[in-house]
């Protein structure tokens, strides 16, 4: 595939960089275009639609944590049915979704999810358990590879 | 002057007629917006007008709310704070004006005094705009730290100071965070979700000393003329309460590049020149908190400001919130994870 996105982009801020920037007299102007640029350069643009795949993956990981936490104790259960109810998930499949919209629409559904589960039990007395804090913890480092490593 | 600045210029003179009755001939020249205005647009201008005492002339700048506010009553509460500031022993603008409603200016803004000096966010790096060399900067460093024991001795009860400024306890301001965090989430966090679990699992008590906090201190918002530091700018977000709330965002790991100097000016050297200046010593595992609420909050302004974006203000244009949640998540996963940024 050529040019790739992160090609096509490199050209935009070429462009942006020698020709339109010296144009620039307006201070405002300038440091808009210093952000457009950051932000051009920022973005791994080839990379995005694999990231929310992956994400993905990581998300249904969490969730799994978050269920097997649940079996391990018979009042945990009810947590989970109660999010259930709430933020119904849809089936999770093994085959990749076939457009962005469709993993971004599963990467919702499941962001939805981990977040009801996590206000759900953070306002619950089982939230200050050391059980919890464990499970916190272990939550937040699944995160750590996800796209918040840019 | 730019495209918007026509109908400004004849907004801000019959601003200031109405606020100066006994003036005659007010005129603006020379409007012009500076910086890149994201929590406030900034407008540099001159006036003039005559009165019975003679001739005046004034260097001003016109700061309003952006077309999206996040903080609704920033100005309001910036003015008023300036005004029981003034005659405080900190450099600060002074407040002349305030539109409280927008009426004349379209959106509330307040007018204050235009101070000497530069504003460079890359002021303490090697990309500071004055080619500042280490020494310089590490001035720069000790002044900020000793500026900021400054702001925290203040005799806040001497001040009168507008009953929204009384103090909030964290549990309060943890609440008043965590709403605002969920309202301008631009898709379910699950990751800020977990840091409000985390900060409300590990509420400090409320500070028996409470001082008055900047709430945005940061080389981005002070003017410095040559190697001297001459104003200090950004009130809108000030408020009673914990020293060390100023401390936790001025450590905050997204900021490190800004505000400290590799080698020369660490985040130790900036507490303990604090530490000296105020005469007390900084708790720094009651930081941790004050680092992860930071943060926290500061994911919740560059949500905002991505909200807007989505909603059509261009102007909000920026790189993606979630790049600022990995140091919180660090902190909440890992108990000694703050060591590193304090």
């Amino acid at each position: 595939m050529r040019p790739d996105p992160n090609e096509l982009i490199r050209g935009v801020r070429q462009l942006l960089r020698e020709v339109v920037a010296p144009e620039l007299s307006s201070g405002v102007a300038a440091l808009s275009l210093r952000r457009i640029m950051q932000i051009l350069r920022d973005t791994d643009w080839n990379e995005t639609a694999f990231q929310v795949e992956a994400e993905n993956g990581r998300l249904a990981s969490l969730v799994g944590l978050a269920r097997r936490w649940a079996d391990g104790d018979p009042d945990r259960p009810s947590l989970i049915a109660a999010v259930d109810a709430a933020v119904p998930l849809p089936v999770e499949t093994t085959t990749p979704a076939s457009t962005f919209v469709e993993a971004a629409a599963f990467n919702c559904a499941q962001r939805a999810w981990l977040a009801a589960f996590v206000d759900l039990i953070s306002d619950d007395p089982l939230g200050s358990t050391p059980e919890c804090r464990t499970l916190r913890s272990a939550m937040a480092a699944a995160f750590l590879p996800s796209r918040h490593s840019g | 002057m730019s495209a918007a600045a026509p109908d400004l210029a004849e907004r801000l003179t019959a601003f200031l007629a109405s606020e100066l009755p006994a003036a005659s001939d007010v005129r603006i020249s020379g409007l012009k917006r500076a910086g890149s205005g994201s929590s406030s647009e900034n407008w540099l201008f001159d006036a003039e007008w005559r009165d019975q005492a003679g001739h005046h002339s004034c260097e001003l700048v016109l700061r309003r709310a952006p077309k999206n506010e996040i903080v609704a009553t920033a100005r309001e509460d910036e003015f008023d704070l300036l005004t029981a500031l003034e005659r405080s022993p900190l450099p600060l603008p002074r407040a002349f004006w305030m539109d409280r409603d927008g009426r004349w200016l379209e959106r509330p803004g307040m007018i204050v005094s235009r101070c000497k000096g530069r504003d460079d966010r890359l002021l303490l790096t090697d990309a500071n705009s004055a080619r500042l060399g280490v020494e310089a900067r590490v001035s720069l460093a000790r002044q900020l730290a000793d500026l900021l024991a400054d702001i925290h001795s203040v005799d806040i009860d001497s001040l009168d100071l507008p009953r929204r400024f009384k103090m909030r306890s964290p549990a309060a301001q943890l609440a008043e965070a965590a709403a605002a965090s969920q309202a301008q989430e631009v898709e379910p966090c699950p990751e800020l979700r977990l840091v409000r679990w985390w900060l409300k699992d590990n509420l400090p008590e409320a500070s028996p000393k409470p001082v008055l906090v900047h709430g945005d201190f940061r080389p981005a918002n002070v003017l410095v003329l040559g190697e001297r530091i001459t104003t200090i700018l950004d009130w809108e977000l000030a408020f009673v309460g914990d020293p060390l709330a100023d401390l936790g965002w001025y450590l905050a790991p997204t900021y490190h590049s800004e505000h400290f100097i590799d080698g020369h000016w660490s985040e130790k050297d900036f507490l303990e020149r604090y530490e000296r200046a105020v005469g007390s010593t900084v708790d720094r595992a009651a930081l941790r908190f004050w680092i992860v609420f930071a943060h926290y909050k500061l994911a919740t302004i560059a949500n905002a400001a991505m909200r807007a974006f989505l909603n059509g203000d261009p102007q909000r244009l920026a790189t993606r919130p979630d790049r600022i949640y990995r140091p919180m998540l660090e902190m909440i996963a890992d108990g000694n994870a703050h060591r590193r940024y304090a």
